[in-house]
């Protein structure tokens, strides 16, 4: 009897590892591990559809909302005061923002819609369901597609598997870099799981930040502003998002979500 | 001194040569403004600067393209354009009453030359002062007439963004600076006008002494790195160190207070030339 | 004539002023003194260092060597206070174009101190420009800007009037207004320092003058006086000049007799006028006119070239 318990536990422990090799082939480049992962075995995983489906049950709920988001940028080489902007959002993709001053809000940390989902899904594997922050998730890779085929972009996406929400999204792009929201959601007048609270990781590619301006307006000074650039940190650093003052459901007008011509 | 300075101000205000640098300025920026405004639309790379590189990944919002930009812009004129602007006057100020002849009518007056040019050195800045102010007032205002505010976008050793209260004062500082910088102008080229009794030769040789200099300032040759130190505009463009991200003003106060040194080096110059001249016009 | 001031009164003091300009000599070694009440005439061929020596006096110029006192005081040491006593019309009048007339005297009068509008009137009709007070300068005739220049000089009611050539340009009547207004000036005891070209002009309102050439002083004193040191040339006008003329020309007094086409001129000495006079008359001529003639000009010749 024992040696038969213990023989099915040796199978079970050796089936597991083999399914961690078979379906963890990369290893996360990103080395900060915010929330660490739990993967349990799943023999049977759902569709991306029916993913969406499940999502989009809960998201239809919300018809319209809208939410002040504050933003705080830590990336090395911008120095951006706190910025504070409104965000609409009308069913099913509408969106608008509106800020006083100047900001600058990931597009992940608020597009990440079913909707959204859906329009980057031109490939998707469900690859597992993993632990993510005590929550059981589904990670999602979507590779959506380019209309410059020299640019790949990669997005992985850990959605809840009982709120149906996104709690976390990793993009990378060759061109771009990579990208990581972790997400905190908060009930809303006792139904609706809205985001509370996002924190956005990133590491800006350096083609792109050769492209930033390197000094000021016509300043003979300017020489000892130019090695920085060459800062292997430049344009790493993250953002932190808060949501708040959320009102829901209160029929936004169509006309808000209308692009203003330039 | 009072009535020195009343009647140096009726004598400058009065000439229609005064007000060619408002009319410069009135005509010129407006037109600059209009033009970027209505000429074809704003960019995207316009209206958010650098951060247009991140569109595709970040939204984007408010508007880098404002009155402070537009302004930072103006000011380019600093170098060139507007000293020629000081110079028109600052020149006129002794060789112009000596070919009129008035200077000998005045100077048999009982007044001393130093009074008699402490109020025409007076004047001559509070030209530059108006001149200056009236440029500020015109490109901030027509600036958010035209463009609305908004943070400024600076960019040296990183990208910066400052709100709008800070951008106003730190336009405004660097317009202070810029005043100091064009006051060296007006006193070089009322030097000139000391000299000499016809107030042409002080416009284009003051004009002449700062395009020269400008360009030792600017042009990166050995030759030029002994001389930089001593000419004035090497410390001319101090008011762009408003501009950068983290000010030093240690260097502010510095170059502020060489310029000031080549201000009252000038006008000495001046009024010792002028107290042992003979007035033979 | 007014008889010569005490010490006291010395209203101009120049000892031996020296002006070079470069290699230029334009004021050699003048010495000379113009005392309170004088209408002192400064006469001199071009370049003889007039405009030199009275810039000097009014610190448009700073002398090579020499002193200068006004009113007793150093001018370098008391420029302030002496040259507020002063009202000064150096060459001709520049006045600031775009303003009028009257704008200008408040411009000079505030250099003054607090000029009022009620003494600048009273010098506009001094010099009879009240009407034309609110119009521009640049468009006053050269009389009128000549007039302005005077009116200038009035303002702070100075006890010294320097003016350099102050009918230049003026029509005779305008030159007979500028003569009248210095007689009448000097008869409020105001000092007068007068240089000008037109020696007829200085013969009939100074009564001290003094000659220079080369920067050099030939002579000063008093008009009068220095006119009887020379000879002088009277105009004889008589029924007869043709009968006149020879017999004229016997008088052992009378150095040379000339005859025009209505009248003789006699050379002789001033006192010898009443003889001539008596002879005339004597001889049963009708007697017209003795006029002595400028001989302020041949004495200035007789100087200046001889």
């Amino acid at each position: 009897m024992r040696v038969r318990g213990l023989l099915i536990a040796m199978l079970f422990l050796s089936f597991t590892l083999t399914m961690n090799l078979a379906t963890d082939g990369r290893i996360p480049a990103n080395p900060i591990a915010v929330n660490p992962v739990t993967r349990v075995s799943e023999t049977v995983l759902p569709t991306f559809a029916a993913i969406l489906d499940s999502m989009e049950a809960q998201f239809k709920r919300i018809q319209d909302y809208q939410t002040t988001i504050d933003m705080v940028l830590d990336v090395k080489g911008f120095h951006i005061p706190p910025m504070s902007a409104t965000v609409y959002f009308k069913q099913p993709d509408k969106l608008h923002f509106e800020a006083r001053g100047f900001a600058l809000l990931p597009r992940n940390a608020v597009m990440m819609t079913p909707e959204l989902l859906r329009k980057l899904a031109q490939q998707v594997e469900v690859r597992t369901k993993e632990q993510l922050d005590k929550r059981s998730t589904y990670h999602v890779v979507l590779k959506p597609e380019e209309k410059d085929k020299n640019i790949e972009v990669v997005v992985d996406v850990w959605i809840d598997a009982e709120r149906w929400v996104v709690l976390k999204v990793r993009t990378e792009s060759n061109r771009f870099g990579w990208m990581e929201v972790v997400n905190q959601y908060d009930q809303v007048d006792h139904q609706f799981w809205l985001l509370k609270q996002s924190r956005v990781q990133m590491e800006i590619q350096k083609e792109i930040m050769q492209r930033m301006p390197r000094t000021g307006i016509g300043d003979a000074d300017r020489r000892e502003h130019r090695n920085t650039l060459l800062d292997e940190f430049f344009g790493t650093g993250q953002m932190f998002i808060s949501f708040r003052n959320y009102k829901v459901n209160q029929g936004l007008a169509d006309e808000l979500f209308q692009e203003e011509k330039k | 001194m009072y009535n020195l300075i009343c009647i140096e101000w009726v004598k400058t205000f009065r000439k229609l040569r005064t007000y060619l640098g408002f009319l410069a300025v009135g005509f010129f920026l407006p037109l600059v403004f209009i033009g970027i405004k209505f000429g074809g639309g704003v960019t995207a790379a316009q209206q958010f600067g650098p951060f247009a590189h991140f569109s595709e990944y970040f939204v984007v919002m408010g508007n880098l393209f404002n009155c402070f930009f537009v302004s930072q812009f103006m000011m380019m004129t600093f170098f060139v354009h507007i000293p020629f602007l000081i110079v028109l006057v600052g020149a006129d100020m002794v060789a112009g009453e000596a070919t009129s002849g008035t200077l000998r009518m005045v100077l048999t007056r009982p007044p001393s030359r130093l009074r008699m040019i402490l109020a025409k050195i007076f004047v001559s800045l509070a030209y530059t002062a108006l001149l200056i102010g009236f440029m500020a007032a015109l490109s901030l205002g027509l600036g958010y007439l035209l463009f609305g505010s908004g943070e400024m976008l600076l960019a040296n050793g990183g990208i910066y963004i400052v709100t709008a209260s800070e951008a106003l004062w730190r336009m405004l500082f660097a317009y202070f600076l810029a005043f100091l910088a064009m006051s060296v102008v007006a006193s070089l080229s009322f030097l000139f006008s000391v000299l000499v009794e016809n107030a042409i030769g002080p416009i284009i040789g003051a004009m002449v002494v700062v395009i020269v200099c400008l360009i030792i300032s600017q042009v990166p040759l050995a030759l030029f790195e002994a001389i930089r130190p001593y000419i004035f505009t090497t410390y001319s463009s101090v008011w762009l160190k408003m501009f950068e991200g983290v000010i030093n003003w240690r260097l502010v106060f510095t170059h502020s207070g060489y310029l000031l040194l080549y201000i009252i080096g000038f006008f000495m110059l001046a009024y010792l030339l002028f107290r042992r001249k003979d007035i033979l016009s | 004539m007014r008889a010569m001031a005490s010490e006291s009164e010395r209203v101009i003091e120049i000892s031996h002023l020296r002006k070079q300009f470069k290699k230029l000599v334009a004021v050699a070694d003048l010495s000379l003194t113009v005392h309170r009440g004088d209408v002192f005439g400064f006469l001199g061929p071009n370049g003889a260092g007039k405009s030199t020596t009275i810039r000097i006096l009014l610190d448009l110029i700073r002398p090579s060597r020499g002193e200068v006192k006004l009113f007793g005081l150093p001018l370098r040491s008391n420029r302030v206070s002496i040259l507020s006593r002063v009202g000064a019309l150096v060459e001709k009048p520049d006045f600031y174009g775009y303003l009028s007339a009257r704008q200008n005297l408040q411009l000079f009068g505030k250099m003054l101190g607090n000029t009022t509008n009620k003494q600048i009137d009273a010098v506009l009709e001094t010099v009879r420009l009240r009407d034309r007070a609110d119009d521009h300068f640049k468009s006053f005739s050269h009389g009128m800007k000549q007039r302005l220049g005077i009116a200038q000089t009035l303002l702070g009611n100075p006890e010294l009037i320097i003016l350099d050539e102050p009918t230049a340009g003026l029509d005779p009547e305008g030159m007979k207004e500028v003569r009248d207004l210095i007689i009448e000036l000097a008869q409020k005891n105001i000092t007068i320092f007068l240089s000008s070209h037109l020696l007829h002009e200085i013969e009939q309102v100074c009564n001290r003058m003094a000659i220079i050439n080369k920067g050099t002083l030939i002579v000063e004193g008093f008009v009068q006086e220095l006119l009887r040191q020379g000879p002088m040339v009277l105009i004889v006008e008589v029924d007869q000049p043709a009968v006149a003329a020879p017999k004229i020309a016997g008088l052992n007094f009378v150095q040379r007799v000339t005859t025009d086409s209505r009248y003789l001129k006699v050379e002789l000495q001033y006192q010898d006028i009443p003889r001539l006079n008596q002879f005339l008359l004597l001889e049963n001529l009708q007697v017209f006119r003795l006029q002595p003639q400028t001989s302020l000009e041949d004495y200035y010749l007789s100087l200046v070239q001889g």
